[in-house]
């Protein structure tokens, strides 16, 4: 026998199990069905059988369709095409006359803002000392206080950037790897944070620079970033 | 877009429906577990994702619909909450969440029948290739015997069919074995 056939109780278990699928996608005759559900009440042993069956089948699906949504949902890099020059050059000139692209985009924008400002959490992670810079970024932006907000965020990241070059010289490398970990999430959520207040303040095309930024980075925001973008540039 | 058109989007495996679905609850719903349950942008990601593809599946096995009186946002947070407590004991609490008993997502009696599924998936993921191709093709992409000889350079269908059963095998016989 080839190492590729099926022995006869291979072949014997298959049958089940094309039994169990038959059963599982509503394919059988209805007499074969109803016989088949009369063994499955009876026989215990064949229910825990098809149900295992029915769990690894599921189980499997699901693992396909996890790898599918990735893909779909993977950031694509986005690129500025030449011809966008054009369209930047086209878009101040509409502004000069009119302008009412640009004041939709703010608003739009705005509402985009507020929006991700609910979702956000402010908390850092494990008691760090940047939760209340956080906070104060928060708060100013939920206050439509962007000048105190703006003034938070350039400090923290001045904060964030000597950190980071003081951890350089960590000895524990344990510590030094959970530090670097926070000072990137940390500057992820900030850059998130200025993105959000130049939305919610209508500084549209610093946002739209900062949204494309993030889209393109491996940042935790970058599926919002992208999100957004997409939405923004049609 | 209505949660009719997403089910139909899902019913139909409409990438474009999927993924719109997929970006419109994402802020919102790793927001709620960040606030609430404290976890990593890590787990989040996982949560969600996995909430996303239990909606999707439960869909077209007809376990969820409209019309059973909730609406997708509310269905697909219960996953969520459901998730949270299968995997973590600390939330059992959550078993008495109206949510998620009215949506038939909880029974406190069967928790050995959730840590048996839980083990299952945990098995089937971490489950290698080319196997787990091999039975992704057959079981979620619907494949023919020719299809699956194609991609996966096989002589013939009856080499397909012997691979997928041995494959089958393979996998049941590491969940038993867990179970033992």
């Amino acid at each position: 026998m080839e190492m590729n056939e099926l022995t006869q109780e291979e072949l014997n278990n298959q049958k089940q199990t094309d039994l169990f699928e038959a059963y599982y996608s509503k394919t059988m005759e209805e007499t074969e069905r109803l016989d088949f559900e009369q063994q499955l009440q009876s026989d215990a042993e064949l229910l825990k059988q098809y149900e295992l069956h029915v769990s690894v089948m599921e189980a499997i699906q699901r693992k396909g369709m996890r790898k599918d949504l990735q893909k779909i949902v993977a950031p694509k890099v986005i690129s500025f095409h030449p011809i966008m020059k054009y369209v930047a050059a086209a878009s101040v000139l509409l502004f000069v006359i009119g302008g009412t692209g640009f004041i939709r985009d703010g608003v739009v924008m705005q509402n985009y803002g507020v929006e991700q400002l609910v979702g956000i959490d402010v908390s850092a992670s494990r008691g760090s000392s940047y939760e209340t810079d956080f906070s104060l970024i928060h708060s100013s932006i939920s206050n439509k206080d962007f000048a105190t907000a703006q003034t938070a965020i350039t400090e923290l990241r001045t904060k964030l950037q000597n950190d980071a070059d003081a951890n350089k010289a960590e000895t524990n490398e344990e510590i030094k790897h959970y530090n670097t970990q926070l000072f990137q999430q940390s500057t992820d959520k900030l850059d998130w944070y200025q993105t959000i207040l130049y939305m919610d303040s209508k500084q549209t095309l610093k946002a739209r620079r900062w949204l494309r930024k993030i889209a393109n980075s491996e940042s935790l925001y970058r599926n919002e970033a992208e999100y957004i973008y997409e939405e923004l540039l049609w | 877009m209505t949660d009719s058109e997403y089910v139909e989007g899902f019913l139909n495996n409409d990438e474009r429906i999927i993924g719109d679905f997929y970006r419109k609850y994402q802020g919102k719903f790793k927001g709620y577990f960040r606030n609430h349950f404290s976890k990593s942008p890590e787990a989040l990601d996982d949560l969600f994702q996995d909430s996303c593809v239990t909606v999707w599946q439960n869909v077209r096995l007809a376990k969820y619909s409209p019309s059973q009186g909730s609406s997708l946002e509310t269905y697909l947070f219960a996953v969520g909450k459901y998730r949270m407590m299968a995997a973590d004991r600390k939330y059992k609490e959550m078993a008495t969440d109206l949510d998620l008993q009215n949506m038939d997502l909880v029974d406190s009696s069967a928790e050995s029948v959730e840590q048996r599924l839980d083990t299952i998936e945990k098995i089937v993921r971490d489950f290698p290739s080319p196997c787990s191709d091999i039975l992704i093709m057959h079981y979620w992409k619907e494949y023919s015997g020719e299809q699956i000889a194609e991609q996966m350079g096989f002589a013939n269908t009856d080499t397909v069919k012997t691979k997928k059963y041995k494959c089958m095998q393979r996998l049941k016989n590491k969940i038993l074995e867990m179970f033992a």
